[in-house]
């Protein structure tokens, strides 16, 4: 069983990377590896709430977040700094995380087995 | 201690500022691809300097800029390799 973190780090919608990092958490929850997902820099966007990206003809999975308790993925971590610096740390959010700090995200990314960014 | 891999410039990405935000002291980064080409500026030189940085010669030649960015450390494909091998994990940013 392996500890998998996974970065995002780019907004939704403008390329795939958002919906493909979901994609392999859910995929690696269902084959009980432990998962942990941390949004970073522009990546904070993925939580903005009420996003209708069909609107754009892009994939909405954004709703597919609410299904993390479901996979076990508990731990869900976002980067109080660029909370901040999109103005979101006020913010009513798509799920329950955790806000934490650059430095709590190092020790993380240093406990973790595997790390993959998108 | 974690090899943070970037292959993006800086001009073209966030991969390289986004890492540094995340680094630990003891880390290292490797540059390869377009992601050389940020050594040539000074604010990533400032930003880089306390780092321990390998940029991959190959990509260095590849792009002309064997003389101006000698003072870094160069390694090889190979050398690239033995890296991975030294750090516990490799992030490829």
């Amino acid at each position: 069983m392996k500890k998998l973190t996974i970065i995002f780090r780019r907004a939704p919608h403008g390329t795939p990377h958002g919906r493909e990092a979901l994609d392999l958490a859910l995929l690696s929850a269902s084959f009980e590896q432990e998962v942990s997902l941390i949004f970073v820099d522009e990546g904070v966007l993925n939580l903005v709430k009420m996003q209708h990206p069909e609107l754009v003809g892009a994939k909405d999975f954004i709703a597919t977040f609410g299904a993390l308790p479901l996979y076990d993925v508990d731990t869900v971590l976002a980067c109080k700094t660029s909370l901040l610096e999109y103005g979101l740390d006020k913010a009513e959010l798509t799920m329950k995380l955790t806000q934490v700090s650059p430095a709590e995200i190092t020790q993380h990314l240093a406990d973790a087995d595997e790390v993959l960014v998108f | 201690m974690i090899l943070h891999h970037i292959q993006t410039s800086p001009a073209q990405d966030n991969a390289l500022a986004t890492c540094l935000r995340y680094i630990d002291k003891q880390d290292t980064v490797l540059l390869s691809g377009n992601a050389v080409n940020a050594l040539l500026l000074n604010t990533w030189q400032h930003e880089l300097a306390q780092r321990r940085i390998f940029i991959l010669e190959e990509d260095v030649k590849a792009r002309g800029l064997t003389e101006r960015l000698s003072q870094f450390n160069f390694i090889n494909y190979e050398q690239f390799v033995q890296e991975t091998l030294h750090h516990d994990k490799v992030i490829s940013w």
